[in-house]
């Protein structure tokens, strides 16, 4: 497949302001034009348009699914007659992601504009925030905007012809509880857990109405978009993958932080240009690039572009953006056993094949790690997760846990038998960064 | 059907699972009777196990190379498991009860985690 289009380094960032560290006030996001957006779209009252529009734009999904955003509101403006409700979902809880919490806090009614011009297009009167119960910032902040567009008459926060009530609501911390099925069940009052599908949220999901439910950094994308034009934003990015995107870097850069890049940067561009390189300058050993729930990649990825069908010919994907990277010298048994303890951890408990799955993956790893394992633990784990893949679960865990344990043991075998043979890590003083 | 008992002297495994609904379900007080009952026995050792993937019908404890599990136990129920370790019959009840192929990829794990002295039955 040929590489995507030149990627424009001075792309123009539109959801990130240079330099703000404060949370953006009703007052200072209408003097830069917002909620403009949601006034032409309620003002021309044509949903049609409105979801052409981001059909055009090519917007998808930035939670990790990448699902095309117009469809997720066609299916939910052209469901059956009745009530229908749309949720933003900003509780993050993939390991090493903060644009979530980073948008919602500074940025919170850019979020709001979004979710307010998906509730008018797909006809529904109240939207929901859902934010992890532990961001207390981002909390803060939406419910201080939700408040403000109160005192400033948008009538329970739509604008003046447009009522739509807004409800935040704080989620468990735990990992799952970010799945929208299980955000439609804590918002419910339920256990904060994933639930069989079909049928899916869109169909029949919060009070049983059709629900649509999109991450916080999708929703913000769309007063832009509707704005300045989807033309203007397929400008952005490449074909495939058009727009910013924000990444979250984390361990082994200068300059960790939450960034907006165009759809396309090269991940070592990334790394420099925006994590001020590595420490020390050292050389990379690994990527995961978009979070622990996705393969690894090897330093031969630094040079693809950040963007979908690039990353996924590399072998891994996008996700939610959380870049973490390795250094050469650094031994990657420690930090794949400590992503499968998490997962082992994060389970919900409801898929016996999930929880034997991570468990497994735990027991043999430590094993592996603490010099006691072999090639043995190895077949373990490939018998284990054979098993536990035909059966499915209710979510995606049971490939999630199983990505970065077989891409490193792909990818980074030396350190594998290094274990083994050495029996246990004999890189003492290589620095890990887990 | 009752299994065939391993070779006389070959060295049995019992895998008690210490994950959360088995332990619901009595498996920490399972463990630590059975380990009690067989700790003079050389021929028998007793583990701990994390996960058999048989939540709902727990308290699971296996017995391998025999590869017997026992599900469905209850607190208190350790004398089940340690009649049949001591030449009693499998309990009808609690044993033969596994889905097929979880318990076949269970041997095939436990077959990679005992030594090379717990020979499996033909």
């Amino acid at each position: 497949m040929a590489a995507p289009a030149v990627v424009n380094p001075e792309a123009p960032r539109y959801l990130l302001i240079n330099g703000l560290t404060g949370t953006e006030s009703l007052a200072e996001y209408e003097s830069r034009g917002g909620y403009s957006a949601l006034g032409h779209v309620v003002e021309r009252d044509n949903p049609r348009d409105v979801i052409g529009n981001l059909e055009s734009s090519g917007l998808r999904g930035r939670g990790g699914a990448n699902f095309p955003t117009h469809t997720k509101w066609e299916m939910v403006r052209a469901a059956r007659p009745g009530p229908r409700y749309v949720i933003c979902n900003g509780g993050e809880h993939e390991p090493g992601s903060l644009k979530d919490r980073e948008l919602m806090t500074h940025y919170p009614h850019t979020v709001l504009e979004g979710l307010l011009i998906a509730a008018h297009t797909v006809g529904a009167h109240k939207a929901y925030v859902y934010i992890t119960e532990d961001q207390a910032q981002a909390l803060t902040s939406i419910r201080t905007a939700i408040d403000e567009l109160e005192e400033a008459g948008y009538r329970q926060g739509g604008n003046k012809r447009f009522h739509c009530e807004l409800v935040c609501i704080p989620g468990p911390s735990t990992y799952v509880s970010g799945e929208e099925t299980a955000a439609i069940n804590a918002i419910e009052g339920r256990e904060a857990k994933p639930r069989k599908k079909p049928p899916y949220p869109t169909v029949e999901g919060l009070f049983s109405a059709p629900t649509l439910v999109n991450n916080s950094e999708t929703l913000a994308h769309v007063p832009t978009i509707l704005g300045r034009g989807a033309a203007w934003f397929r400008q952005i990015g490449t074909p495939g993958s058009p727009g910013t995107v924000l990444v979250t870097l984390t361990n082994g850069v200068n300059r960790p932080g939450v960034y907006e890049v165009a759809y396309g940067t090269p991940i070592r561009a990334i790394l420099d240009n925006c994590g001020g390189g590595t420490l020390g300058g050292r050389s990379v050993k690994a990527i995961l690039p978009g979070g622990p729930s996705l393969p690894f990649l090897s330093a031969a990825a630094l040079d693809a572009p950040f963007e979908h069908e690039s990353l996924k010919q590399a072998g891994s994907s996008v996700g939610c953006g959380a870049i973490r990277i390795w250094l050469e010298g650094e031994c990657m048994v420690e930090p794949i056993l400590k992503f499968a303890e998490f997962f082992a951890q994060a389970q919900c408990g409801q898929c016996a094949p999930c929880r034997m799955e991570t468990s497994a993956f735990v027991l043999a790893l430590r094993q592996i790690a603490n010099g006691t394992g072999s090639s043995n633990q190895i077949r373990q784990m490939e018998k284990v997760a054979a098993f536990a893949g035909a059966k499915g679960g209710l979510c995606s865990l049971i490939p999630m846990a199983a990505a970065t344990v077989f891409s490193g043991l792909r990818l980074f075998e030396s350190d594998f038998r290094n274990h083994m043979e050495h029996r246990g890590c004999n890189r003492a003083g290589a620095p890990i960064s887990v | 059907m009752q299994p065939e008992k391993p070779t006389l002297g070959a060295k049995r495994y019992v895998y008690v699972c210490l994950n959360e609904d088995c332990c619901k379900r009595g498996n920490e007080r399972m463990h630590a009777e059975l380990t009690e009952h067989c700790a003079h026995m050389d021929d028998i050792e007793v583990r701990e196990y994390i996960c058999f993937g048989n939540c709902e019908d727990g308290a699971n404890t296996v017995v391998f190379p025999d590869r017997v599990w026992f599900s469905g136990l209850r607190i208190g129920d350790s004398p089940i498991v340690i009649g049949y370790l001591t030449g009693g019959a499998c309990s009808e009840k609690h044993t033969g009860k596994v889905d097929v192929e979880l318990a076949e990829t269970i041997w095939e794990i436990l077959e990679l985690d005992a030594p090379a002295e717990a020979q499996s039955v033909g």
